[in-house]
């Protein structure tokens, strides 16, 4: 069975990671263990929250749910070792730019990567610019999951952006914008189980797959890091 | 009235010196260092400052050169004293560039005097700071801003009682006796925040320890359940949601006393709206994980919402990586003494740091914020 260990930022990441990588590997193929890291010894204890049971599986994913933005390099380093002796083939990271600027990133991107180990096995972080939810508001097709009178046209109206065409990416704190969006239909969108996972539920990941990903390169980075693992 | 910087030496110039240099402070503080860096000895250099200022302490210490700076108001007030051998050699105030006192050793000087706010020659025993022997609202009001300031800090050692072994006698009359000033008087603090501000201060209270998982049904004032005295005692009584029997405050677990009795003071100060200085030592020690992060939440939330400056100490790991870096003072030994890293006067490595994607231990742990991205 191969192998990954991936540490995200947060339930938001961890949630979307784990559909991701069901959608790709198809689900009886991976088994995926969602965990989180806490405890007196912050990054070093890992809480398993969710243990799938198939034996059969090629794939084994350990999602681990850090909490915070600045815990995803430190689990990362922390658990390197621990990660190779368990014979994990490769480790990921997953955290978002925000509260930091858009002009960071290749600033962020070369600092991060002095300081994570990649020998014996290769390790990444990769970034949701600017958040995650960047990428719920890209796969625009699903507002209409949530509420039928959400159209692009209609968020056009009341909040000023063109979801066709202008760069999400560039979008500061896209969670609020998200929130904003589910707002116009008198729907909220928070942080929390239910409500990320409604939305991680309706996305469309064909059309995630075959198009947001070209205008969402960090989206098309991810993907290419989880196909590349199952292939 | 904040204290914005205190340099301190002692011993200068022999083989004893130790000195705080590049010491600035914000309105919360955490200061961060290895064991043995000076983080305590930095806290208890500014108690001494208060208890000398308040006249609570004669300055008979053999060395002491204290140059602080407090903002009030837009307005710096710079306070400058040595010690030697028991005895004021100079003392100094300027207040918005001017000199209200200098004296030099034999305790002679120059004071300015209202309401004809004329410099005029004075001398003072040179045992005393004329801060607290010519305090005189009238004639040098500008000694009532030090004294008030050194009235109003208080000092909590989170890894001590916090008060939990200190009882009271029924008949003792705590209102017009309140022993504010320490956490020795948590009992007197409870009693008074409720005489004065009620239940809502009490749930406050309560609110604040459902904050950090202590939920509680009622605090309140009572005999303590497990003493046989010949005396009426009383102490504070709680009772939590999920246990049938109240407890009181001596079998309560000591972690849980140091919160509860940090909470109670930190409400009071909150209730009376009033310009305080807290100093907490050792933040956090015996409390698990969650709860000394919540409980820390807290605090930081209550002082930038009020006239409170927070200082306070850890080397605990946690507690580092919970409280933001643009609070942080990291302080650090050398040969002659300590040196503070904080977002003062080291920005650019602070906000390099954010880059790294590491946590706010790794910023200290790893020599960051004297090194940045030299490494």
């Amino acid at each position: 069975m191969k192998k990954l260990a991936f540490f995200v930022e947060g339930l938001t990441e961890q949630l979307l990671v784990k559909k991701l990588f069901e959608e790709v590997a198809g689900v009886n193929n991976i088994v995926i263990i969602e965990a989180k890291s806490a405890g007196k010894k912050g990054s070093l204890i890992i809480n398993i929250t969710a243990q799938s049971k198939k034996t059969k599986a090629k794939f084994y994913v350990l999602i681990v749910d850090c909490s915070r933005d600045t815990m995803v390099s430190p689990n990362v380093i922390e658990n390197y070792q621990k990660m190779v002796k368990g014979g994990y083939a490769k480790i990921l990271g997953l955290r978002d730019v925000f509260p930091l600027k858009y002009s960071n990133i290749p600033r962020i991107k070369m600092e991060m990567r002095k300081y994570i180990p990649t020998n014996p096995i290769p390790a990444h972080i990769l970034l949701a610019v600017m958040e995650t939810e960047a990428w719920f508001m890209a796969e625009h097709s699903h507002f209409k999951k949530i509420h039928n009178t959400l159209t692009v046209e209609l968020i056009k109206k009341r909040l000023s952006y063109d979801l066709l065409v202008d760069n999400i990416e560039l979008i500061e704190n896209p969670a609020k914008e998200l929130h904003k969006i589910y707002s116009i239909a008198g729907k909220a969108y928070s942080k929390t189980r239910n409500r990320i996972s409604r939305t991680v539920n309706v996305l469309d990941y064909s059309n995630l797959y075959l198009n947001t990903i070209n205008r969402m390169p960090h989206l098309k980075d991810l993907i290419k890091h989880i196909e590349s693992f199952l292939s | 009235m904040i204290l914005e910087s205190i340099k301190y030496a002692e011993f200068k110039g022999t083989n004893k010196e130790w000195s705080l240099t590049h010491p600035n402070l914000g309105k919360v503080n955490l200061i961060v260092g290895k064991n043995a860096s000076g983080k305590t000895r930095t806290v208890n250099i500014i108690s001494s400052l208060s208890n000398l200022l308040s006249g609570k302490v004669k300055p008979n210490l053999q060395s002491s050169d204290y140059n602080v700076v407090f903002k009030d108001k837009g307005v710096d007030i710079q306070y400058k004293f040595i010690i030697a051998e028991s005895k004021v050699v100079s003392e100094e105030l300027i207040k918005n560039r001017k000199i209200l006192l200098k004296r030099n050793k034999g305790g002679k000087g120059k004071i300015v005097t209202y309401p004809s706010n004329k410099s005029v020659n004075f001398q003072t025993p040179d045992s005393e700071l004329t801060s607290n022997v010519r305090r005189d609202s009238v004639q040098h009001p500008f000694f009532e801003d030090l004294y008030s300031w050194s009235s109003k800090l208080h000092l909590y050692r989170f890894g001590k009682e916090m008060g939990q072994d200190k009882l009271m006698l029924s008949k003792q009359d705590v209102v017009n006796e309140p022993k504010l000033k320490e956490a020795e008087g948590v009992f007197a603090t409870f009693k008074e925040g409720k005489e004065k501000y009620g239940m809502k201060f009490v749930n406050s209270v309560i609110k604040d320890m459902g904050s950090i998982g202590y939920n509680l049904e009622y605090i309140k004032i009572d005999k303590p359940t497990n003493i046989v005295a010949n005396m009426e005692l009383l102490c504070l009584v709680i009772k939590e949601r999920d246990i049938i029997k109240p407890i009181s405050q001596l079998e309560i677990s000591t972690g849980m006393f140091r919160a509860l009795s940090l909470i109670i003071q930190i409400n009071y100060y909150a209730f009376a709206s009033k310009q305080n200085c807290i100093l907490i030592d050792d933040i956090g020690e015996g409390l698990d994980f969650d709860r000394a992060t919540k409980l820390i939440e807290i605090i930081i939330k209550k002082a930038e919402n009020s006239d409170t400056q927070l200082i306070m100490s850890t080397n605990d790991r946690f507690v580092m990586n919970n409280v933001p870096l643009k609070y942080w003072s990291i302080i650090q030994r050398n040969n002659k003494g300590s040196k503070i890293f904080n977002y003062q006067n080291s920005k650019k490595i602070f906000d390099e740091f954010e880059f790294t994607g590491l946590n706010n231990f790794d910023f200290f742990s790893k020599d960051f914020f004297e090194k940045g991205f030299k490494k």
